[in-house]
């Protein structure tokens, strides 16, 4: 596998105006993204978890270039797209998106297989005469069978169609895939079976992956690096192990205390993380966390805290961050490097 | 194959088999009627010729529908109104719903065309109808061309708002975000992805509407502005007729069956076509 | 926290359903969207039903309220809520019983919320048809009632429009609603699934301290087998209609007796068991009734007779049961494949 970032975010933000227009004050500023700076390796996978109004799908959208950043860079491979009115062919084909809804995502009046075909054509992937044999092939790759070509969408699963949306952002040959919920409206079994898809995907044919996600179990388990949100910033980035006790932000620690796990007996008198997520278009000062925070201070309100190495690998943005024992840390590591990326 | 089809010789119609009801029997009433339009003058009596000696006679051996009351054959005078009528719904529908389908697309994803487009917009339909399609008429002069402009006027503005609306549902679609993240250009996802989803509403408007402008150059046509006596359309002849509605019902009553007859047509296809244009999409 | 069921001094039921069956009919063929289900919810019990899309456990919870789809029909069986048969209740029946002993907390609580009434003009609605006409008495009760479901600032947000909350706040609104008469049985339709994961951990704990509080009970339909972990006593399983294990929460999900719910609780990535791969179910559920056991086409360890003879649910120890001939002999096996993970 390739080494060096692949996708390099740098200070990219990105605000959008909400609310009616009046003429007495200016429409509310929604800061969707708030200075993100970002590095994904080729070959690895990233996971982005945060709740409602993080500003993940934003980022998402401006990563695969659905959405335009209003500052900060987007470099690709090394060569910048934030500029670009309409992105290079090669990046914008490298850079592909699966959707969360594996319904709204195919073209109703499209039979699946020329939705797979489509892309091929157009972009002269393969030869004109090879296209519907790689149209197969694609099928084949994720565990569809052929004969489902001539069906339209709503004759398949919620499964097989999210299947049909892999192959079809496959068929341009990308380096890297966001995946944005893409298993979260699914059965469990069936969210299973996409997400093994994706880990196989991305060992056989070496893509990078951006996991964009609420669900912390589905990103501790797919991921070779997470970055949390918050109303718009990344407070937390590290191994997997932050989602475990190694969390140094207490946000990021009540997120994954608060996810429900069917073992029994794990019931605390309190919620993990009380009060409501405050307006976006309205956050607190200095650290957007601190209304909710169990370990607020005076500084909370006056000062953002940057997102600062904490440790190797590690970046927090905390005044006054969690106390993790070494020890803990070193066997969430160890437990980061025995299991998935076989590519190491 | 050999089994099935030896089973099945009904096979190469199969498709028509499958269709539903309702669209068969309108194209079919439809078809008719244009059959009659265009070889039914030739077997017919000639319309315009006066028989000041038969005038209002019943419907009869001689004449089937009776005579009006210049003595004209009645049946003669709809069946030579048939290609008139028939002519005006098709050639009303169609520029209509080219353009506001084309407009309404354009409103639904361009911003700045939307806010041009949406005020003319509310200027057409702040009129009635009618009193719009009057006016216009009015101004420019009574007459069938003069009719097709103010059809054009106003027709487009029906589509181009359902349209619009349609387009801004697709286009929340995250389909239409695949499509643009593949890098397709954007007339290809206007016209391979948005189109096909919102054309089904508008298509099935023109079939409403198809029976609309009929009914509207008859009204012209009753009020005088449309097409000019002694030319025979349906709905001068009813104008004609109102007035010998006790001596002779029959001069009015069966040019209005024959726009019923049209009308309910209409209706069959697009009850059918609605069928048929909507899979199960849920 | 301590169970407040003992299984030694059984409650009295709140709800018993038994032998129930629930068809969709006016399709092709009649649809099954219940088959044979019978399972007891206590008093002051959280029972939570699993199942996946189409399992039928909405379809159940909706049966119970008399609020079935047009074309869903019980075609047999018995629910009896607090003693009285509710199936072939009229409408004037079912008013009473949704007035008397049930309430009901929607998925989406803009559903239940009319969007142009204030919350506190919708929670006086509720009390004047309880029979409460003071004015002041009925405003003190809505404060009341939503400072008890955690609602801050509860006299200032009564003058709010559902739409203007958060959908946590509303959610919370809408328990408010269904408690302010004091309902035996509250039947909960995936009242989380829509919420960010720590705003349903504040829902989940307040339904389970109003349980608690109140003695009240809930049955909580959901797809989520952590959220049956987090506040259910216990819990029924459903595949494709059928009730495949019943029991105590515990038991079921860390020895269970049927080989579904092993495989659903395999099949769940979990935090911090990072494997390279997901476990998973192979196939799809049934759509047609089958003879033998409806999970035996996808059982890893279906035999012959599984797929001709139709298990019943019949007791796998201490508060549990499943509906599977193997049930003791795959007990470590199970066992084993969730403690895996």
């Amino acid at each position: 596998m390739g080494s060096g970032p692949i996708l390099q975010l740098s200070g990219v933000s990105k605000s959008f105006r909400v609310g009616p227009r009046t003429i007495g004050r200016p429409r509310a500023q929604l800061r969707a993204l708030d200075h993100i700076d970002l590095r994904v390796e080729a070959g690895k996978t990233l996971g982005i978890v945060g709740e409602s109004g993080c500003g993940k799908s934003t980022l998402a959208r401006i990563i695969v270039g659905l959405t335009r950043p209003d500052a900060g860079t987007v470099a690709y491979e090394g060569a910048d797209l934030s500029r670009a009115r309409r992105r290079p062919l090669a990046a914008a084909l490298g850079l592909q998106m699966v959707f969360q809804d594996p319904y709204s995502a195919l073209n109703p009046r499209m039979r699946i297989g020329d939705a797979i075909l489509e892309p091929l054509l157009v972009h002269q992937i393969v030869p004109r005469a090879e296209a519907p044999g790689e149209r197969d092939r694609l099928l084949d790759v994720v565990g569809l069978s052929p004969s489902l070509a001539s069906r339209y969408p709503h004759e398949l699963s919620g499964g097989q169609r999210q299947r049909v949306n892999i192959a079809r952002a496959l068929s341009v040959r990308p380096r890297l895939i966001v995946a944005d919920e893409a298993a979260s409206s699914l059965d469990v079994s069936v969210q299973g079976q996409i997400l093994n898809l994706f880990s196989d995907l991305r060992d056989q044919l070496g893509l990078t992956l951006i996991f964009v996600s609420h669900d912390l179990n589905v990103v501790d388990h797919l991921c070779d690096r997470v970055a949390v949100m918050y109303l718009g910033r990344i407070i937390e980035e590290g191994r997997p192990s932050i989602l475990r006790e190694g969390a140094l932000h207490h946000y990021t620690h009540g997120l994954a205390s608060a996810i429900p796990q069917p073992i029994p007996g794990r019931r605390r008198a309190q919620p993990a993380i009380s009060g409501e997520l405050p307006s976006p278009t309205n956050p607190p000062s200095g650290c957007h966390f601190r209304t909710r925070c169990p370990a607020r201070q005076p500084l909370c309100a006056e000062a953002s805290p940057p997102l600062n190495p904490a440790a190797p690998d590690h970046r927090v943005a905390c005044h006054f961050p969690r106390v993790s024992t070494p020890e803990a840390v070193g066997r969430n590591h160890a437990a980061d490097d025995l299991t998935v990326s076989p590519s190491s | 194959m050999s089994a099935a089809s030896i089973e099945r010789p009904v096979a190469p119609s199969a498709w028509i088999a499958r269709l539903p009801v309702p669209l068969v029997a309108g194209t079919v009433m439809i078809l008719l009627a244009v059959i009659v339009a265009t070889f039914g003058p030739m077997l017919a009596p000639d319309p315009l010729e006066l028989n000041l000696g038969a005038t209002l006679q019943a419907p009869g051996a001689g004449h089937w529908l009776g005579t009006d009351n210049f003595g004209r054959d009645v049946l003669a005078r709809i069946i030579a109104a048939t290609s008139v009528d028939l002519q005006f719904g098709f050639f009303s529908v169609l520029p209509t719903f080219v353009m506001g389908t084309a407009l309404g697309v354009l409103a639904g994803t361009n911003r700045w065309m939307d806010a041009v487009l949406m005020r003319v917009l509310d200027l057409v339909v702040a009129f009635p109808f009618y009193v719009l399609i009057i006016a216009i008429v009015a101004t420019l002069g009574p007459g069938v061309f003069n009719m097709y402009i103010a059809v054009m006027l106003v027709g487009w503005a029906s589509y181009a708002r359902l349209v619009r609306s349609e387009v801004l549902v697709v286009a929340k679609h995250q389909y239409i975000e695949a499509a643009r993240a593949l890098g397709f250009s954007s007339s290809r996802v206007l016209w391979r992805h948005v189109l096909p989803n919102v054309i089904v509403q508008p298509v099935l408007l023109a079939t409403t509407n198809f029976i609309a402008w009929i009914l509207v150059g008859s009204a012209l046509g009753f009020l005088g502005l449309g097409v000019q006596p002694p030319a025979p359309e349906w709905g001068v002849m009813i104008g004609e007729g109102r007035v010998y509605l006790y001596q002779a019902p029959w001069m009015a009553i069966f040019p209005g069956f024959a726009i019923f007859y049209v009308s309910f047509a209409a209706i069959l296809v697009g009850d059918g076509l609605s069928e048929v244009l909507r899979p199960d999409v849920s | 926290m301590g169970k407040a069921v003992q299984n030694d001094t059984l409650a009295p039921p709140i709800l018993q359903v038994d032998g129930l069956n629930i068809e969709y009919q006016g399709g092709p063929h009649a649809a099954v969207a219940a088959r044979d289900v019978s399972f007891t919810i206590r008093r002051g019990e959280i029972f939570g039903l699993v199942g996946e899309t189409g399992s039928g456990k909405s379809t159940i919870l909706r049966s119970i309220i008399g609020l079935l789809h047009q074309k869903a029909k019980v075609v047999s069986g018995a629910i009896r809520v607090a003693g009285h048969e509710v199936t072939g209740l009229d409408q004037a029946g079912l008013s009473d019983l949704r007035r008397e002993h049930v309430a009901m907390i929607f998925q989406d609580p803009l559903r239940a919320l009319n969007p142009v009434m204030t919350i506190g003009a919708q929670l006086a609605e509720v009390m004047h048809a309880a029979g409460l006409r003071d004015r002041d008495a009925v405003q003190r009760l809505i404060v009341g009632a939503l400072e008890r479901v955690g609602v801050a600032d509860a006299a200032l947000r009564m003058r709010a429009y559902p739409h203007e909350l958060s959908g946590g706040l509303r959610q919370r609104v809408a328990i408010a609603a269904a408690m302010i008469r004091s309902p035996e049985l509250i039947l909960a339709d995936e009242p989380t699934t829509a919420l960010d994961v720590t705003i349903q951990d504040q829902i989940l704990t307040l339904l389970y301290d109003l349980c608690r509080d109140t003695g009240m009970s809930v049955l909580l339909v959901t797809h989520d087998l952590g959220v049956v972990a987090e506040i259910c006593d216990r819990v029924g399983v459903l595949y494709a209609g059928r009730l495949v294990e019943t029991g105590d929460v515990a038991r079921v999900l860390t020895a269970p007796s049927h080989p579904y719910t092993a495989a659903l609780l395999a099949s769940m990535p979990r935090i911090g068991e990072r494997q390279s791969r997901l476990r998973v179910i192979p196939g799809r559920p049934p759509e047609l009734s089958v003879p033998g056991c409806p999970f035996a086409p996808r059982c890893a360890y279906a035999l012959a007779e599984c797929g001709t003879i139709r298990p019943v649910l019949e007791p796998a120890g201490a508060d549990q049961a499943s509906a599977c001939w193997r049930r003791d002999q795959l007990r470590t096996c199970l066992a084993e494949e969730v403690s895996v993970g």
